[in-house]
């Protein structure tokens, strides 16, 4: 039984872990498709934004790159120092204005270069100039060799951004290039217009964009909370990061996606991702949108924070249901455990009862008259069966094994009406519930039939043997069914067991083989020597068959001088052999009065069941012996 | 016997830290207190574990509050340039300046220059818009009066001024065209020189930003304490140092300022009419 409790235990155990599984891959999957749902949002919002500065940027290029710009700029690309930083100052007088303009609309940085890719003029850093930008400027040095427009994302000296980078032209001659930069405030500030419940920040790769910034301007960026390998623009510069470090939602968020699993991993593959949280049973996202620089590779995430209350509803329904399967489950489990111990008791139950039941002298069975369920030791050892199975495949119930007799109930005395034999016997007083039944060798025993209802549809019967009070009846029953002169059995004996026999030899695999035989010559014995001693050869020629014959074959006296042995047999010539063994122990025997007699025999084999075929078959060939010199065995 | 080491040695922390003397200092006047904290946070880490003093902050909005500290007793100490100095020197007798920090070239003193756009045109006759930094700066209002009267014969008072607030947006508002004269740090006109911008006068050098102590309130012993520790600095290299104390430091001396004559008085407000 406790092998029983732990194959159980561990199949639901296993059953249980792979429904939690399923569960738990379902609930990451709805959650993840709940949050990548607002990264694909932040996306489609951040290109929108950029498109529309892309727009901006352009129309600025329009206002700013005019005749007199682009004198100054013709003048500055052939001039000496002296004269270039007199050309600067001037279109720094020039163009002010339109940088403040711009400024207002979120352009952080108005910066011509020159044409071979040098700093000409930072408006936010008038000072700062004549740098190279060729080496960290990949948006310029494109712009200025290969004289196309040039945008994303990229780090700069002073500060990364969104750069939109215009070549500039007079006629056909290059002059240099001119950048728009978009401040990150303005970004967010359109996207907090369009997302409203977001808190955004920037945070920027350490390598590819801190690493840029002039040496000087490093303090204007400070290590990002998330990692030492970003970094963001320093709060006492940045309002946003100034407001971030201040906001608890974003301090509270920030540290919940430190401690997420897989956050780093994640964040250092730099790719977009989104990031489901859930915490004191609320949710929330944190969205990274990678940015890309001109030169496709990670410069830093746009991140953003915002509560997502469907993905606490989504982990509390998925809980409930992993609560409910856990529970389900040890219901089942004790549920199993509990059909277990009681099936072990019915088993030890039956055991018992077995047990009980094949010690009695009684034969028992179990039936609802028409099933036969169950039966105890004694009734197999009575008709010589192995188990309930291989009786089965001869007989549907014990029913059928009731002879028919006048002093004994058999199922020819069920009555329309009554729905089987039990039913019938109960109908009956209990002295007249007996029946008459023939053990494995043939012997009659009479039966005393008691009936007990086990439950609504079962009987437990008890057939108590009670041929010694009645052996009387079964001696005459015995009678009945013996000749009484040769004390082999008759025709009537035949007729009321040959289909028995049939099935018994079928069921042990065997034929039913049929010697017919009788005495040559009989007539002259009676006529010579008279009756009386006709009938001592018939009682000897019986005793001398007998002896000769196996336990199970029987000895039937047809009429006259007539016998047949019925017998089991693998073969023809097994039956001939038995035959033609009886043929010499008959003519070897020595009467006192008449001497020796002999006898001719006829042996067919039952094949198809039909035994009545089979005896006038061995009676013809009984008749071809004797036709063809007596004395002798001829079988089909 | 562990608890009994403990106690002892807890009475003993209690003990020291019960002698060191409290030291109230006063920093630059901002607004922007993290960042202050920053850079003076090395001096004072630096004092605190070398001498047993306990420097305090002391915050305050102007240098006019800095100068009623001093005088009331609750400020002991302060960084202050050379004009809120001598103001203070002018109306509190019991200052001194201790220790002078270095500039990023390296030099203890500096100058306040006059810079103007190379194509403007300076008629000196007629009057002019004048881009100052701060009421208090020395190279505001006070440096650049001096200036214009010693190169140009011209009267600050007589002119058109403004007061900027930072070194950098005075030039700029020369390069918009806003202003003719810049009167800023020679240091940063010399970055904008790039931009056309020209030195047209130069002060002579001027003592840099100084560790002034209120002598009311510190005794000759902790002065003398923090003036050589300070100085013990002054041979080292200033690589590994941080914040105030990056370009190293001076000896200071009343004598410094003997040359600034303070008697100039100096307009809150500006004259733009």
């Amino acid at each position: 039984m406790k092998l029983k409790i732990s194959i159980a235990f561990v199949f639901l155990f296993l059953i249980c872990g792979i429904f939690l599984k399923f569960l738990s891959i379902s609930k990451h999957n709805v959650i993840q498709s709940a949050t990548d749902k607002n990264l694909e949002f932040i996306r489609v919002a951040s290109n929108s934004i950029l498109d529309t500065y892309l727009l901006l940027a352009q129309k600025s290029y329009y206002n700013t790159i005019n005749k007199d710009s682009i004198e100054i700029l013709k003048k500055f690309k052939y001039a000496d120092e002296s004269q270039k930083d007199i050309l600067r100052g001037k279109l720094f007088r020039l163009l002010y204005k339109d940088y403040e303009f711009l400024t207002k609309l979120n352009v952080r940085q108005f910066h011509f270069h020159t044409h071979d890719s040098k700093s000409l003029l930072r408006f936010h850093l008038p000072y700062q100039n004549g740098d190279s930008l060729k080496e960290i400027r990949s948006s310029v040095r494109i712009a200025n060799s290969e004289f196309r427009d040039v945008m994303g994302f990229e780090g700069g000296k002073l500060f990364p951004g969104y750069r939109y980078v215009f070549p500039i032209f007079d006629k056909e001659e290059h002059l240099g290039s001119v950048e728009f930069s978009i401040s990150f405030e303005g970004i967010e500030k359109k996207l907090r217009s369009i997302f409203p419940s977001y808190n955004h920040k920037i945070i920027l790769d350490k390598k590819t964009s801190y690493e840029k910034v002039f040496k000087d301007h490093r303090g204007f960026f400070a290590p990002s909370q998330l990692s030492n390998d970003y970094y963001l623009e320093n709060p006492t510069i940045s309002q946003i990061n100034k407001k971030a470090l201040r906001d608890p939602f974003v301090n509270k968020i920030t540290d919940l996606v430190k401690s997420s699993e897989g956050f780093l991993q994640k964040l250092n593959k730099k790719e977009s991702f989104s990031l489901p949280i859930i915490d004191d049973g609320k949710g929330y996202v944190a969205v990274f949108l990678n940015l890309k620089n001109i030169d496709n590779k990670s410069a830093g995430y746009i991140v953003s924070y915002a509560p997502l209350a469907e993905i606490a509803t989504a982990k509390a329904r998925y809980d409930f249901f992993a609560i409910i399967v856990v529970l389900v489950s040890i219901l089942l489990f004790v549920l199993i455990i509990a059909v277990i111990i009681q099936m072990q008791k019915v088993r030890d139950e039956a055991i018992k009862i077995q047990r009980f039941m094949d010690v009695q002298n009684s034969i028992v069975i179990l039936t609802d008259g028409i099933k036969f369920n169950f039966a105890n030791k004694k009734f197999f050892d009575f008709f010589n069966y192995k188990d309930i199975e291989a009786f089965l495949e001869q007989y549907d119930c014990i029913c059928d094994l009731f002879i028919k007799d006048e002093n004994f109930f058999s199922l020819a005395e069920v009555k329309e009406g009554e729905k089987h034999w039990v039913e019938s016997l109960l109908n009956l007083p209990g002295r007249a519930r007996i029946v008459l039944m023939f053990d494995s060798i043939m012997t009659p025993h009479a039966f005393s039939v008691s009936i007990n209802e086990y439950d609504e549809s079962f009987y437990i019967i008890d057939f108590a043997d009670i041929s010694d009070a009645m052996s009387e009846k079964l001696q005459l029953q015995k009678q009945v069914l013996k000749d009484t002169l040769t004390n082999a059995y008759n025709r009537a004996y035949f007729d009321k067991n040959i289909n028995s026999i049939l099935k018994l030899n079928k069921r042990d695999n065997y034929y039913t083989a049929i010697i017919f035989f009788d005495i040559d010559f009989f007539k002259n014995v009676n006529d010579t020597y008279g009756h009386g001693e006709g009938d001592e050869v018939l009682i000897t020629l019986s005793d001398i068959v007998k002896a000769n014959i196996r336990k199970d074959d029987k000895l039937i006296r047809w009429g006259g001088e007539e016998f047949i042995v019925v017998l089991a047999t693998k073969s023809i010539d097994e039956a001939n052999k038995l035959a033609e063994h009886l043929r010499i122990s008959i003519q070897e025997y020595k009467f006192e009065t008449i001497g020796s007699i002999t006898c001719s025999f006829g042996v067919s084999l039952c094949r198809d069941a039909d035994i009545q075929k089979t005896i006038e078959e061995a009676d013809k060939k009984l008749y071809e012996a004797k036709r063809t010199g007596r004395n002798k065995v001829v079988s089909s | 016997m562990k608890k009994v080491i403990l106690f002892f040695l807890l009475s003993l922390s209690y003990l020291l830290l019960a002698q060191s003397t409290k030291v109230n200092f006063a920093p630059l006047p901002t607004e922007k207190v993290i960042e202050d904290v920053k850079f003076f946070l090395p001096m004072s880490s630096y004092l605190e574990s070398k001498i047993s003093i306990k420097i305090n902050y002391i915050y305050k909005k102007d240098y006019k509050d800095i100068l009623d500290g001093f005088k009331d007793g609750s400020i002991d100490m302060a960084y202050l340039g050379p004009l809120p100095y001598l103001s203070l020197e002018k109306e509190y007798e019991f200052v001194e300046p201790i220790i002078i920090f270095k500039q990023d070239d390296g030099l203890s003193k500096y100058r306040c220059v006059l810079a103007k756009f190379k194509e403007d045109e300076f008629k000196k006759d007629s009057q002019i818009k004048v881009a100052l930094t701060q009421p208090l700066s020395t190279c505001g209002y006070y440096m650049s009066s001096i200036l214009l009267k010693e190169n140009f014969n011209i009267e600050l008072s007589e002119q058109k001024y403004d007061y900027t607030m930072s070194h950098t947006n005075a030039l700029i508002g020369v390069l918009k065209g806003e202003f003719l004269i810049a009167g800023v740090r020679e240091k940063t006109a010399q970055q904008f020189e790039s931009l056309g911008m020209e030195i047209i006068a130069k002060s002579k050098l001027l003592p840099g930003f100084s560790l002034v102590v209120n002598t009311k309130t510190l005794n000759k012993e902790q002065i003398k304490k923090i003036r050589n520790t300070l100085l013990e600095l002054e041979d080292k290299d200033t690589k590994g140092l941080r914040g105030i104390l990056s370009n190293g430091v001076a000896k200071a001396s009343k004598s410094d300022y003997i040359e600034l004559n303070t008697d100039i008085k100096i307009p809150q407000k500006v004259d733009m009419k």
